[in-house]
C-alpha cells in the first residue's frame, strides 16, 4: 500500500506486464466511454451546459472565501456543524474525535477520494476505530488492501475471479463468480455494518452555499443509507467543492452521471442539509462537514494551474486517455490517477515526490476534450513539467541536454553542425540500422536521418529548375 | 485548532486569489442560447411529458403503470407483491399509501402492513431492513430523466423507500415536471436541503462492469400514475 | 500569393522528400514559395520537457525570422500550434509581442493553408490505393484541423478512403515522451496499429513526421504491411509531381 508517484517508472513497466489487467482496464475504459458519448451526444445543448458550468466554477473559485463563509453559516443554520481542516493530519483528527465522541468502535464509509486523499482510514484503524468501505468496488480494494484504481469504479483493474477469491477468503462465503451473486454477498455482509455502525462517513460532490447543504451521487444507495442509518454523519469535502446554489445544481447534474457512468442521472442523488427533525425517530442526530484544505489553497495561488480545482471527480478523462488505458490507475501511485491525476500529484505532494507524474503523458488532449468542465489538462501538464524544471527535479543528464540543445538550435550554424553529426555516425552503423535511440530498440524502429537534409536538397531542387 | 485553521484557510485563500485567473473563458457568453435550449426542453403538453416519463423509467429498469383509481392501485400493487413474493409491505405513514395497503390485505389476510412512521427509530431500521416490499409517496416526478423527488420533512420516514427490496411508488399526475430546472424553480424555500431524487433500482456495476440491479437498496422499483385518489 | 515554408526537424533530418513534396503541391496549386534561410527548430521538445526559460531564443530568432511574411506554412500540426498556441506561454520580449500575435493569424499547417486559406479543394490527383488517415493530436485537437485532410485526400481520384477505429486515438509519439516511457509508448503505437491493420488499409496517412515516424517504425519492425505517408506526399504522388 505504500505507493509513491516517485516509483512511477516502476509502476508502469509492472503494470505493462500485467496483461490480465491491462485488458480489463481496456476495455472498462472503452465501454465508459462508448456510453458516455451516447448520453453526452443525445444532450443537444451539451457544449452549451459546459460552457454554463465552468463559468459557475470559475466565479466559485475567484470569490472562495466569500462562497465558504457563506457556506459555512447556512450549514450552520441548518443545523450542520463544520469542520476546518488545515491539512490531512488535522482532518484526521477532526474526524477521530467525533467518532470517539460517539462511541463508534467502527464506521461505515461510503465512496470518498477526499479520505483516501487524508489517508483516514489507516488513521481510524490505528485508532481502534475499524472503518468499513461499503461501495462495492471500494469494499473489494479494501478488502484486498490496494487503493482505487479509478476515481469511480475503483476495482475496474480486478477480474470476476479475483473478486470471487477475495470474497471467499476474507468473507468466508463460497467461491463465486456471478456478478449478481458477488453483488448480494456484499449486500448482505454490509447490511449488518450498516444497522450497527453508530458514524457514517462520506464524501460530497457538491457542497451548496446558500442553501448550506451537501450533495452526495451514487448508484448503489449505500451512501443513502450511511448517510441515514448511523447517528452520526460526517462529510469530509474538498474547500474547491463548492457550488453558489441550487439552482446551479441541475447544471452539473446534467453533467456530472453522463461523463462518470454514462447515465443520464445517477440512481441516488441525496442533499443533505442538516440532521433529522427532532421526535422523527430517523435521520442522524449529528451532520458534521469537514472542510479540508490540504493545499488547495496554494493550489489557487497559481493564476493558470488553479483551473485544476475546478475538477469534479468524474473519471471521463481517465477513461479517454491512452496512457491511463494501457497502465490503470494504480501506475500513478496516489489517490488520483489518469490524466488530472497527473496534474494534481506534483501539486500536492511537491515537485520533488511528483516529479515523473506530469511527464506520464503524450499530451494528446483526449482529457480535455472529454473534460465536462474542458480543463485544460495538457496546458497544466506542460507547465507543471517547466515547475519540476524549475525545482531542478528533472535528470541531471537530461537538463545538460536540453540546455545544450537549445543553445544550439537558436544558433543555425551550431545547429546545422550537431545535427549533421547524427546522419554521418548512422552511415557508421551496418546496414539500413537507424540511430539507437532509447525507447526505439525493442518492437519498433526509429525513422533514419537522411543523408543530406532539405535545405540541401531544395537547394539542388532550385538549381535543377533554374 | 479548528478556529485557527479557519482562519489560516480564509487567509490563504484571500492571498491566493490576489493572482488573476489565467482560465480562458468568455463569461456569460452563452446565457441567453442556453436558456433558449432549455425552454425547448419543455414539453407540448401533459400526454407527452407522461410518455417521455415511462420512456425514461424503462430506460432505467422501472415500470410504470397507469392507475385510474385506489382500486386500480391495489390491484397493481397485489400483482407487483406477488412476483417476488413479499408477505411484508411497508408504508411509511397514514394516507392513500396504507389505504391501498389495507384493500390489499382484505384480499390476502396474511399480508403484514408496517407503518414505518409508528415504530421508534432503532426497531424501524431493523424491521425494515429484513426482505419485504414498500408502497410509498413521493413530492415529484421528473419526466425527462425519469426521476422521483422525495422532500424529507414531507414524510413520516424514509427509510421504506431505500431499505425494503421492492418499491411501489404512487405519483400523482400534477406532481410529474419537465426536468429538474423546473423543479429548482416550484421547490418550497424552506425544504431545506434535505431530499432524494431516486432514479430506477439502486446499481452497481463495479464487476466487470456488469449491470447488476440491486444493490444495497432496492432491486425493482415499480411506478403508478394514480389518476384519482378516489 | 506567396508563402514563406518552415520545415520542422524531423522533416528537414529524416523525411526531407516530404517538405520537397509540400514545396511542389503548393506551386502545381499556383503558390508562390520562399525559403526562409536560418531556420532551425520551434523549440518543442524542449518546451514539452518544460525548459521555457532555454527556448525563449529560440522562439525570439523564429517570430523575428518570420516577421512580415504573409503566410507561414509548415506541414506539421504540431509545431504550428507549437508557434499559434503555446509560444503564448512563454515570458518572450515584451517588444516582440504584437509580433507574435500577427505571427500566430499567418501560419498554418498545410492541410489547414490548401482548404481553408488557399481554397484548393481539389488539385485532381489520382491514387488508385486503399488509405486511411490518422489524426495527429496536435492538428486535430489544438488546431481543430479534422476536415481539411480528409477533403484534401477524398478529392484524388480513384483512391479508397476508409476510415479506421479511433483514427483521433493517440500513437503513443509525445515527443520526449516515447523516450521516456519507452515501453509505453511502444504499446500505445500497437495499439493503433492493431486499428490500421483492421481498416485493411494500403497506406496510411498522417499530416505529422513525428506520428508517422513512430507508426512507420512499429509497421516496418513487425513487418505488418501498411505503408505510412504523409499528406503531403501523397498529394504528389498522385499528381505526378
Ligand atoms: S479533470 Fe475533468 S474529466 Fe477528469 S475527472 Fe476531473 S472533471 Fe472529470
Amino acid at each position: 500500500m505504500d505507493k509513491t508517484p516517485k516509483k512511477i517508472k516502476k509502476y508502469v513497466r509492472q503494470a505493462l506486464a500485467d496483461m490480465p489487467v491491462r485488458t480489463a482496464v481496456a476495455n472498462a475504459a472503452e465501454t465508459s466511454v462508448a456510453s458516455r458519448d451516447k448520453i453526452a451526444g443525445g444532450i443537444p445543448y451539451w457544449e452549451l451546459v459546459r460552457r454554463k458550468v465552468r463559468s459557475i466554477k470559475k466565479d466559485v473559485l475567484e470569490h472562495l472565501d466569500e462562497y465558504l463563509i457563506e457556506f459555512e453559516s447556512n450549514c450552520q443554520a441548518n443545523g450542520i456543524k463544520v469542520h476546518w481542516a488545515r491539512d490531512g493530519a488535522s482532518a484526521r483528527e477532526i474526524v477521530g474525535k467525533i467518532a470517539r465522541d460517539c462511541g463508534a468502535s467502527m464506521v461505515v464509509k461510503s465512496k470518498s477520494l477526499t479520505t483516501e486523499e487524508v489517508g483516514l482510514n489507516a488513521y481510524l484503524a490505528e485508532n481502534g476505530i475499524e472503518p468499513v468501505e461499503t461501495d462495492l468496488g471500494e469494499c473489494i480494494v479494501q478488502l484486498l488492501g490496494q487503493i482505487p484504481s479509478h476515481l469511480v469504479a475503483p476495482a475496474l483493474h480486478l477480474s470476476r475471479q479475483d473478486i470471487g477469491r477475495v470474497f471467499q477468503d476474507k468473507l468466508g462465503v463460497e467461491y463465486t463468480e456471478d456478478p449478481a451473486e458477488l453483488t448480494e454477498i456484499a449486500r448482505v455482509h454490509l447490511r449488518q455494518k450498516f444497522l450497527s455502525a453508530r458514524m457514517g462517513i462520506s464524501g460530497a460532490n457538491f457542497g451548496i452555499a446558500r442553501e448550506g447543504c451537501i450533495c452526495v451521487v451514487e448508484n448503489e444507495c449505500n451512501a443513502r443509507l450511511t448517510v441515514s442509518l448511523p447517528k452520526v454523519h460526517v462529510a469530509v469535502m474538498g474547500v474547491e467543492k463548492l457550488i453558489p446554489d441550487m439552482a446551479a445544481l441541475p447544471y452539473f447534474l446534467k453533467l456530472l452521471p453522463a461523463s462518470a457512468t454514462g447515465q443520464k442521472s445517477s440512481s441516488y442523488v441525496n442533499i443533505i442539509g442538516g440532521p433529522g427533525r427532532e421526535g422523527a425517530g430517523e435521520g442522524p442526530q449529528e451532520v458534521h462537514v469537514v472542510l479540508l484544505d490540504n493545499g488547495r489553497s496554494r493550489i489557487l495561488g497559481d493564476g493558470q494551474l488553479r483551473e485544476t480545482l475546478m475538477c469534479i471527480r468524474c473519471g471521463a478523462c481517465l477513461n479517454s486517455c491512452p496512457v491511463y488505458r494501457q497502465i490503470g490507475g494504480h501506475a500513478y501511485g496516489w489517490v488520483y490517477m489518469g490524466p488530472i491525476g497527473s496534474a494534481l500529484i506534483p501539486q500536492y505532494l511537491g515537485e520533488k515526490e511528483g516529479r515523473y507524474a506530469p511527464s506520464l503523458s503524450s499530451l494528446c488532449g483526449a482529457c480535455r476534450e472529454i473534460c465536462p468542465l474542458e480543463i485544460n489538462i495538457p496546458r497544466h501538464l506542460l507547465k507543471l513539467r517547466n515547475k519540476v524544471v524549475r525545482a531542478k527535479q528533472s535528470g541531471f543528464f537530461e537538463r545538460i541536454a536540453m540546455k545544450l540543445w537549445a543553445f544550439a538550435a537558436a544558433r543555425p550554424l551550431v545547429y546545422r553542425f550537431v545535427t549533421w553529426f547524427p546522419g554521418k555516425f548512422q552511415m557508421l552503423l551496418p546496414g539500413k540500422r537507424a540511430f539507437p535511440a532509447p525507447g526505439y530498440m525493442g518492437r519498433r524502429a526509429i525513422g533514419r536521418f537522411d543523408s543530406k537534409g532539405f535545405a540541401k536538397r531544395f537547394r539542388r531542387m532550385e538549381r535543377k529548375n533554374d | 485548532m479548528t478556529d485557527s485553521d479557519r482562519n489560516d484557510i480564509l487567509a490563504d485563500i484571500r492571498s491566493s486569489l490576489e493572482i488573476a485567473s489565467d482560465i480562458p473563458f468568455a463569461v456569460g457568453a452563452d446565457e441567453q442560447p442556453l436558456e433558449g435550449a432549455l425552454a425547448a426542453e419543455l414539453f407540448d403538453d401533459p400526454q407527452t411529458m407522461r410518455t417521455r416519463f415511462a420512456e425514461e423509467l424503462a430506460a432505467v429498469s422501472a415500470d410504470f403503470d397507469v392507475l385510474d383509481d385506489q382500486t386500480a392501485a391495489a390491484k397493481w400493487a397485489g400483482e407487483v407483491l406477488a412476483v417476488d413474493g413479499f408477505n411484508t409491505l411497508v408504508v411509511a405513514e397514514e394516507g392513500i399509501c396504507l389505504d391501498i395497503a389495507k384493500a390489499i390485505q382484505s384480499d390476502r389476510p396474511d399480508l403484514e402492513i408496517i407503518v414505518a412512521g409508528d415504530l421508534d427509530g432503532a426497531e424501524r431500521q431493523a424491521r425494515l431492513a429484513q426482505p419485504s416490499a414498500a408502497l410509498v409517496e413521493v413530492d415529484y416526478a421528473l419526466a425527462d430523466i425519469g426521476s422521483l423527488v422525495v422532500l424529507r420533512d414531507n414524510t413520516a420516514s424514509m427509510l421504506p423507500h431505500f431499505l425494503p427490496e421492492s418499491v411501489m411508488v404512487i405519483v400523482r399526475p400534477e406532481q410529474l415536471l419537465a426536468n429538474q430546472f423546473e423543479l429548482i424553480k416550484v421547490l418550497p424555500q424552506d425544504a431545506g436541503g434535505n431530499m432524494v431524487f431516486i432514479t430506477g433500482p439502486s446499481r452497481t456495476a463495479d464487476v466487470e462492469k456488469v449491470l447488476i440491479l440491486g444493490a444495497h437498496g432496492p432491486r425493482r422499483v415499480s411506478v403508478g400514475m394514480l389518476e384519482s385518489a378516489k | 500569393m506567396k508563402v514563406a515554408i518552415f520545415i520542422p526537424c524531423l522533416t528537414e533530418h529524416m523525411y526531407p522528400e516530404t517538405g520537397l513534396s509540400m514545396v511542389k503541391v503548393l506551386r502545381h496549386a499556383g503558390i508562390e514559395i520562399e525559403y526562409v534561410h536560418g531556420q532551425t527548430c520551434c523549440g518543442q521538445p524542449a518546451f514539452n520537457a518544460g525548459y521555457r526559460d532555454e527556448i525563449i531564443p529560440i522562439a525570439e530568432r523564429f517570430i523575428r525570422l518570420f516577421r512580415g511574411k504573409d503566410y507561414v506554412i509548415a506541414p506539421s500540426g504540431s509545431c504550428t500550434a507549437m508557434v499559434r498556441v503555446f509560444y503564448r506561454e512563454l515570458d518572450i520580449d515584451a517588444a516582440l509581442r504584437d509580433d507574435l500575435d500577427d505571427l500566430c493569424g499567418r501560419i498554418f499547417e498545410f492541410c489547414e493553408f490548401m482548404v481553408d486559406v488557399a481554397k484548393v479543394d481539389s488539385l485532381g490527383g489520382r491514387f488508385p490505393h486503399k488509405a486511411t488517415y490518422h489524426d495527429s493530436c496536435h492538428l486535430s485537437r489544438e488546431l481543430g484541423v479534422v476536415a481539411q485532410p480528409r477533403k484534401l485526400i477524398s478529392s484524388i481520384a480513384d483512391i479508397d478512403f476508409v476510415e479506421m477505429k479511433d483514427s483521433d486515438a493517440c500513437c503513443g509519439f509525445g515527443g520526449m515522451f516515447s523516450a521516456k516511457f519507452g515501453q509505453l509508448s511502444t504499446e500505445m503505437v500497437a495499439r493503433k496499429c492493431e486499428n490500421i491493420v483492421e481498416s485493411g488499409a494500403e497506406y496510411v496517412i498522417g499530416a505529422d513526421a513525428g506520428c508517422l515516424m513512430n507508426i512507420g517504425g512499429y509497421l516496418r519492425k513487425n513487418h505488418l504491411s501498411p505503408q505510412t505517408m504523409h499528406i503531403a506526399d501523397l498529394l504528389a504522388k498522385s499528381l505526378d509531381l
